[in-house]
């Protein structure tokens, strides 16, 4: 204040107007107001507000006049439309697609010109119509929005063109030098075209090198092979006809080159119907719980170091000699055994990771069995190129031999050896601003960030390639669409290199000579363009060397391809890392897997207590131990596994990812840390519990189907029984189960006998609506019912059956299910939480006593569309109703989500949208339908993205149907057997899964239900499910049946 | 003589005793109720619960905002056990309102005229109750926005509610119950809110009391019309308290779950309810007591006296009911009903259902022992474990048996969020709200009935006299 009157009274009085010097209220505000004499809207009249107003409202629709002042985006409509393009309908193209090298053939759906599902070539000989849970995934890998999708240099985007000067400038160089100081390192590649270009790069720098790493090879068969036959071949088999399998350590159904092909043979040899008289028998020794062990009719778990000593055990029998270093048990089971292998159409399998020697006495076995030529086969190794190693690259760059490195594909800083030490060999050589390492690859992963160049890769469904397959077929990939980012296949950054950029088409073209345009088309329509090769002649095998004893101190810790995630290269793929892992039912991580021997002694359970089974059911997994192999430490969540060999740890690798994708990073335990190159695929390892805790996440409580647990007892879920008893009783087995009810359906489809040859006219139904109790294929109990039978008069009724004996619990149709009906992902703190989406899941039961060594049954449940479905009646506003052809329908639209029919529904197959799963809400790595445009793109567009709040379940694949009976009444024709064809159906590799039209007494379907051993699940709470099951029928051998 | 000793004794179960202690004439009745209402100063402890109340109730405005932003994700809720927090406090709020129904029109017409004092409040009880019950259903829903289509209307889709459901049973169940609950209610208010109209000051509590009072003057044919649409409405109310969780317990009677799919539920459902609703009476009614200690002689050791017999009867009747329940598993041979015994008893939930029995089945006996019925703190202590006891039976009944149904594959585990306690507690914040608001604005206590209990008082006993020990003599 003082202030103020003292500058009032320094400063002069001066004034612009009087009522500035009187200082009136008027003048004060005028003073004040920083726009005097403006127009508020309380100074507006009316007649001045209604014009205004009037005003803005014609401008308002001044906004359709956009393209007038702004530029007007480019839409135009095909002038000339492609061939046979028709808006909204899906088109075929066949392809392929690797793992690990290895070419599976696909036929990739595409709807308006984007890829959407994968499903398998059945002219291609590793598919035959069928895939693995890979192929089906690798539709989300294609959009994963984490892909990378730009050069990158020293840590800043750059310009392909950038890229190009640099890598001309480096070619004249290395033109001068012969690529002196330019190494390779590839991924393992089977591709005819990139094996001839790295011919050509290197013929034209002679002095470049070139390794080719994979982490989880063949490299152990081949050697097997070369020491066995005097040369490296590739063996595959072929299991028509087989009467016995003996897997060893083998886990040829899911995760060997062909799986899928052996996975249907394995099925075919064992698929049984009512006249059925043989059946093959599976042996398995195992050192893990896989999924072939599972399928085994009888299993045996040894450690991992003693599988050489059973191996020779088992080809002394076979020679006639005794086994040597067996328990009195595994004598026992190798008499067995060999006894069977010893009948005619046997094979001995033995598993990739097994030591060599194991593979040399598989290829003895298998000559003194009769198998090589028979069920065994040779052809040229697939994977061409196993030159060097990355301890010699690692080296090299550490000597500076090497100046500019190009690694292709593959991750060696992720999963090298932990001795070879590449990260820090890699770092160190980048450091040097004058050496250069370039990298190719889909993802910024961690060998991305330490290479100075790194450069996307296109995905195999939008680029052109080829691949040989497991018994030497060779066929095409062709890109389904434009790459998605600017991107560019291995093959043409080979062809950079070259200095002359060829397209990706005439690359692969030009490695199959002078090819007519008619002859490329039809290789590209069948996807094949060279048939697999005459098998290789067996050379003589020579005698195996002494096997090494089994290790007695320490653990055997064992790597094994994780069962989802392979390598870790689908480790940015979320419909694979939230599917169970087999037996386990774990999601989002891996975890060491002991016995409960194991489990008790290093603490994880008690060692005493109520039973192990109790503790195990009462282990949430959440202990952790350190293991360490030669210094190398890694601390990991444990899990037990029942069937695990004692002293065993087994551990899948692909875990522990730390870059290359929001889903990829900081999930579960890095194997490769503690993976040396000695000791590549079983180590000894130590092993202590330590105080830190883990959560692991599975999907099914684990408890013993027909242990002691009073809860369990007597629950008719799964029925198996025997190949004995099935033949003795002609198929009419569990007729106790049948309540005292004659067998219905003694005459199968005798409702039917009148029509045949009619075509495929329906009955009239004989008693209108109201039929009270018939035997029908879904009431075969012949319970009776107070409300009305389902009507089925004139339309197709579907219906689904699952063999549960061919059914392998490979998880193929969940991921096929997933794909195909856009089912979101909810994330690890969701599916533990218990709001997994999974429309069809497979549950996993063990049965038995001993809790060492159960057995394990496989059951995928879909839902079950009951035709007196209990879910029905419970909806208050009708979202959830039964169509004519007996389909239990979701509308979404109406659902508002009471979620009682989830409750009602004793199969609990309905699954709830808890948050908006497609937007992502599960936490990161869950997929966002809404704001990520790749997976826009991904969503099937025929079946509807469901929103927050709304119920969902299985619908048969009901826009399967109808698109087939949309053609087939163009046609003016009845849908025919087969045609309808459900996603989980089409990928199952075996097969077990049948789908179609039960009023058809000739469908597949109709044929399965009129089985003897086909039965529904929980019948006697009168839901009459039109989903049955063939009961799982074991071949067991009597003379090593447990009393 | 014999004939007139058996009418006398049929009159005296009749009009038993006299309900009101002290000495009290119509004024003093008057004075005191009104009081409590018009004293421009309640007691502190009103302010307290009262703005307590506030406060948890912005707790559940918090949790349903945030419910209905989310998605019901943020609740517990999982696959298998699709309902659980939700669907347990619908029915625990639904059976705590039960006792308010009872009260006042089973025992209306079976004219237990001691019933006078305590309806009231347990009828406001009842009302509030259902609000917090209703907000359950209403929110439980995946989207809440939707749930005008489980009522029937007539819309352009031409799709009507699907009445096989029990959850469409229970939207007519409870908004019937709703409806006549309120009515009656606010019925039973007219001649008192005429007496406030009367007594009040301020011109503009006076105007909204005459307005609430619906022109009541209090003549003889007003009072001929009260009665008789008084007692029809109680006729059309009684029904209701078997009705309404009749047909709550439907949700879970007609469902195919082990442990819901039970004939014993309806009545059982009943008789849980009211045993929870007496307690919740309790609960508030004793404490009422010490805040206003005028209303004692109102509210007498003899109502607490009869209420606990009445609680005693329904937890005998419950507890029948856990018996058979267990029983009738055992006895059916039923693998699914026998492994549900083997889950209560020995499961992961086991120290719920033993918690249950405890509070429901064991605790209530000691009201065996006629000094406890009328010891207060203990009936306060019995009241809130039977309150915990019901609300336990709900949860063993609906998440429990979900998590354990017919494949064991599909076993889960059920435990709550921190969204789900909001919920619940903010509910409670919301009842205690309203509960105060309304001992501020109405009568907690009937006055004129009150009043013309002492007009039959004064006949049966004499002027003055305090004789139910002589009653046949007065007569």
């Amino acid at each position: 204040m003082q202030r103020d009157n003292k500058n009032q009274s320094n400063a002069r009085p001066i004034f612009k107007s009087f009522g500035q010097l009187t200082r009136t209220p008027e003048a004060k505000a005028w003073e004040d107001d920083e726009f005097p004499h403006r127009e508020s809207l309380l100074d507006v009249d009316r007649r001045d507000f209604l014009k205004i107003a009037g005003a803005s409202l014609a401008l308002a629709g001044t906004a359709g006049c956009r393209q007038l002042i702004m530029p007007d985006p480019k839409a135009v409509p095909f002038v000339r439309s492609p061939d046979g393009r028709i808006p909204g309908k899906a088109t075929e193209f066949a392809t392929t697609v690797t793992l690990a090298g290895y070419g599976l053939g696909v036929v990739v759906r595409s709807i308006d010109g984007r890829p959407i599902k994968v499903e398998g070539n059945p002219g291609h000989p590793a598919s035959l119509g069928s895939t693995d849970i890979f192929a089906q995934a690798d539709i989300l890998d294609f959009y994963d929005p984490d892909r990378s999708q730009s050069v990158i240099h020293r840590g800043e985007v750059v310009s392909f063109e950038s890229f190009f000067t640099y890598l001309d400038g480096k070619i004249k160089g290395f033109r001068k030098t012969g690529g002196a100081g330019l190494h390779f390192v590839t991924e393992a590649k089977s591709s005819p075209t990139f094996t001839r270009l790295r011919a050509a790069v290197l013929s034209a720098y002679p002095k470049a090198g070139w390794t080719t790493y994979e982490p989880f090879g063949r490299a152990n068969a081949l050697t097997g092979t070369a020491t066995a036959f005097g040369k490296e071949i590739e063996v595959y088999y072929n299991l028509k006809g087989v009467k016995t399998i003996l897997s060893l350590d083998s886990d040829f159904l899911t995760s060997m080159p062909g799986s899928v092909r052996y996975s249907l043979d394995f099925a075919e040899s064992r698929r049984v119907r009512k006249d059925t008289s043989s059946m093959s028998r599976l042996y398995a020794i195992e050192s893990a719980y896989s999924v072939t062990g599972a399928a085994a009719d009888h299993r045996i778990a040894v450690r991992p170091s003693a599988l050489e000593t059973v191996a020779a055990a088992v080809a002394a029998v076979v020679a006639g000699d005794a086994a040597k270093g067996l328990t009195a048990e595994e004598t026992l089971f190798v008499e067995a055994l060999v006894a069977d292998l010893k009948g005619g159409n046997a094979v001995v399998i033995p598993g990739d990771h097994t030591s060599d020697t194991v593979h040399h006495y598989a290829a003895v076995i298998n000559n003194a069995i009769g198998a090589l030529g028979k069920h065994v086969f040779a052809t040229a190794p697939v994977i061409a190129d196993k030159s060097g190693s990355l301890a010699d690259v690692a080296k090299a760059l550490d000597s500076g031999a090497v100046k500019t490195l190009v690694i292709v594909g593959g991750n060696p800083v992720y999963n090298a050896p932990v001795d070879v030490n590449f990260s820090d060999v890699l770092s160190k050589f980048t450091a040097d601003k004058t050496n250069d390492a370039i990298r190719l690859s889909l993802y910024e992963d961690e060998t991305s960030i330490l290479c100075n160049w790194h450069l996307p890769l296109s995905h195999e469904l939008e680029s052109w390639g080829d691949a040989v397959a497991f018994d030497g077929t060779v066929s095409l990939s062709q890109p389904l669409i434009k790459p998605l980012y600017s991107t560019k296949s291995e093959i043409e950054y080979l062809s950079e290199f070259l200095g002359k950029p060829v397209t990706g088409e005439d690359l692969v073209r030009e490695t199959y000579g002078a090819i007519t345009d008619a002859a490329w088309g039809q290789a590209l329509a069948r996807g094949i363009i060279r048939q697999a090769p005459a098998p290789i002649a067996f050379p003589p095998v020579t005698a195996a060397p002494a096997p090494k004893p089994a290790n007695t101190n320490g653990y055997d810790l064992q790597f094994r391809l994780d069962p989802t995630i392979h390598d870790g290269r689908y480790a940015n793929n979320a419909w694979l890392q939230e599917l169970p892992k087999p037996v386990t039912t774990l999601v989002w991580d891996n975890a060491a897997m002991v016995s409960t021997a194991t489990a008790k002694r290093l603490g994880i359970i008690p060692q005493v207590g109520e039973s192990d089974a109790v503790n195990i059911a009462q282990y949430k997994g959440r202990k952790m131990v350190e293991l360490a192999v030669d210094g190398h430490v890694l601390k990991v969540a444990v899990w037990i596994l029942p069937g695990q060999p004692d002293e065993t740890i087994t551990l899948a690798l692909g875990y522990g990812r730390t870059h290359g994708g929001a889903v990829a990073k900081g999930r579960g335990f890095n194997g490769y840390k503690v993976r040396t190159t000695k000791n590549l695929y079983t180590a000894t390892a130590e092993a202590k519990t330590i105080a830190e805790e883990y959560e692991l996440v599975f999907t099914q409580p684990h408890h013993l189907l027909k242990a002691e647990f009073v809860e369990t007892k007597n629950r008719d879920i799964v029925r198996v029984s025997t190949f004995d008893e099935y033949v003795t009783k002609k198929g009419e087995i569990f007729e106790e189960l049948h309540h005292g009810v004659a067998r219905a359906l003694d005459k199968p489809h005798d409702a039917h006998e009148n029509h045949e040859g009619e075509g495929k006219s329906y009955p009239a139904d004989p008693g209108g609506n109201f039929r009270y109790a018939e035997r029908s294929l879904v009431n075969k109990e012949n319970w009776t019912s107070l409300y009305p039978e389902f009507s089925n008069v004139g339309y197709n009724q579907w219906a689904m059956t699952i063999d549960l004996t061919t059914c392998i619990g490979c998880n193929a149709c969940t991921i096929a299910c997933q794909a195909e009906n856009n089912i979101p992902v909810v994330g690890k703190k969701e599916v533990a939480r218990g709001r997994e989406m999974h429309w069809i899941r497979l549950d996993h039961y063990y049965e038995g006593t001993d809790v060492n060594d159960p057995i394990s049954h496989f059951m995928p449940v879909p839902c079950m569309q009951c035709e007196k479905a209990p879910c029905e009646p419970v909806c208050p506003v009708a979202a959830t109703i039964h169509s004519h052809e007996g389909l239990n329908q979701m509308v979404y639209n109406r659902c508002v989500g009471t979620r009682y029919c989830s409750n009602n529904c004793p199969y609990k197959v309905r699954r709830f949208n808890f948050f908006k799963w497609t937007q992502g809400v599960g936490g990161p790595g869950t997929l966002d339908y809404y704001n990520k445009p790749q997976l826009k793109m991904l969503a099937n567009p025929q079946v509807s993205v469901r929103g927050r709040g709304v119920m969902e379940k299985c619908t048969y694949c009901v826009q399967r149907i109808n698109e087939v009976r949309i053609e087939a009444k163009k046609d003016g024709r009845e849908i025919e057997d087969q045609q309808v064809r459900t996603a989980c159906q089409q990928a199952c590799p075996t097969q077990a899964i049948e789908f179609g039209d039960m009023m058809d007494p000739t469908s597949k379907v109709s044929v399965n239900k009129s089985q003897p051993h086909d039965y529904g699940l929980l019948t006697d709470l009168n839901t009459r499910p039109r989903t049955t099951y063939l009961a799982r029928i074991r071949n067991t051998n009597s003379k090593l049946e447990k009393a | 003589m014999a004939i007139n000793s058996i009418d006398s004794s049929k009159r005296t179960r009749l009009v038993p005793q006299n309900f009101i202690d002290g000495e009290h004439s119509y004024t003093t009745i008057s004075e005191i109720l009104a009081g409590v209402v018009l004293n421009p100063k309640p007691p502190t402890v009103w302010f307290v619960a009262t703005g307590l109340g506030f406060c948890v109730l912005n707790v559940m405005l918090l949790a349903v905002t945030y419910l209905v932003l989310t998605g019901t994700g943020v609740w517990g809720n999982n696959q298998p056990t699709a309902w659980a927090w939700d669907i347990v406090n619908f029915v625990w709020w639904i059976g705590i309102g039960h006792a308010g129904t009872l009260i006042s029109a089973i025992l209306l017409l079976m004219r237990q005229s001691w019933r006078n004092s305590i309806n009231r409040f347990a009828e406001a009880m009842t009302i509030f109750a259902v609000m917090c019950a209703g907000l359950y259903p209403l929110l439980h829903t995946g989207r809440p926005w939707l749930d005008y289509w489980l009522f029937p209307y007539a819309n352009t889709l031409g799709m009507w509610p699907q009445t096989r459901s029990p959850l469409e049973w229970d939207v007519f169940a409870v908004s019937t119950y709703f409806t006549i609950s309120l009515l009656f209610w606010f019925l039973g208010l007219i001649p008192d809110i005429a007496t406030l109209r009367d007594r009040s000051q301020h011109p503009l509590v006076k105007g909204i009391y005459g307005l609430a009072s619906m022109g009541w003057i209090g003549s003889a044919k007003h009072w001929f019309r009260y009665e008789q649409a008084y007692n029809i409405l109680a006729g059309i109310s009684a029904p209701l308290v078997l009705s309404v969780h009749t047909i709550v317990s439907f949700d879970f009677a007609v469902g195919i779950v082990p442990g819901w799919h039970t004939t014993i539920f309806p009545p059982y459902f009943v008789a849980g309810a009211v045993f929870a609703g007496f307690a919740m009476v309790l609960t508030f009614g004793l404490p009422l007591r010490s805040v206003y200690p005028q209303i004692k002689d109102f509210i007498t050791e003899k109502h607490l006296d009869w209420m606990a017999k009445i609680l005693l009867a329904t937890g005998l009747i419950v507890f029948y009911g856990y018996i058979l329940e267990m029983f009738y598993g055992w006895y059916s041979g039923n693998t699914y009903e026998l492994a549900l015994v083997y889950n209560r008893l020995f499961g992961p939930y086991k120290w719920f259902y033993y918690a249950l029995i405890f509070c429901n089945g064991i605790f209530p006996q000691l009201c065996w022992v006629p000094q406890l019925r009328r010891n207060v703190p203990f009936l306060f202590v019995l009241s809130i474990i039977v309150g915990i006891g019901m609300w336990l039976e709900r949860f063993v009944i609906i998440p429990m048996s979900l998590t354990r149904d017919f494949l064991t594959s599909s076993w889960g585990y059920y435990a709550p969020t921190e969204w789900d306690w909001a919920l619940f507690i903010g509910t409670m914040g919301f009842f205690v709200f309203l509960l105060f608001m309304f001992i501020k604005v109405l009568p907690i206590i009937n006055i004129f009935e009150m009043r013309d209990l002492l007009m039959k008082n004064h006949h049966q006993f004499g002027h003055g006299q305090d004789g139910h020990e002589n009653s046949e003599e007065a007569h």
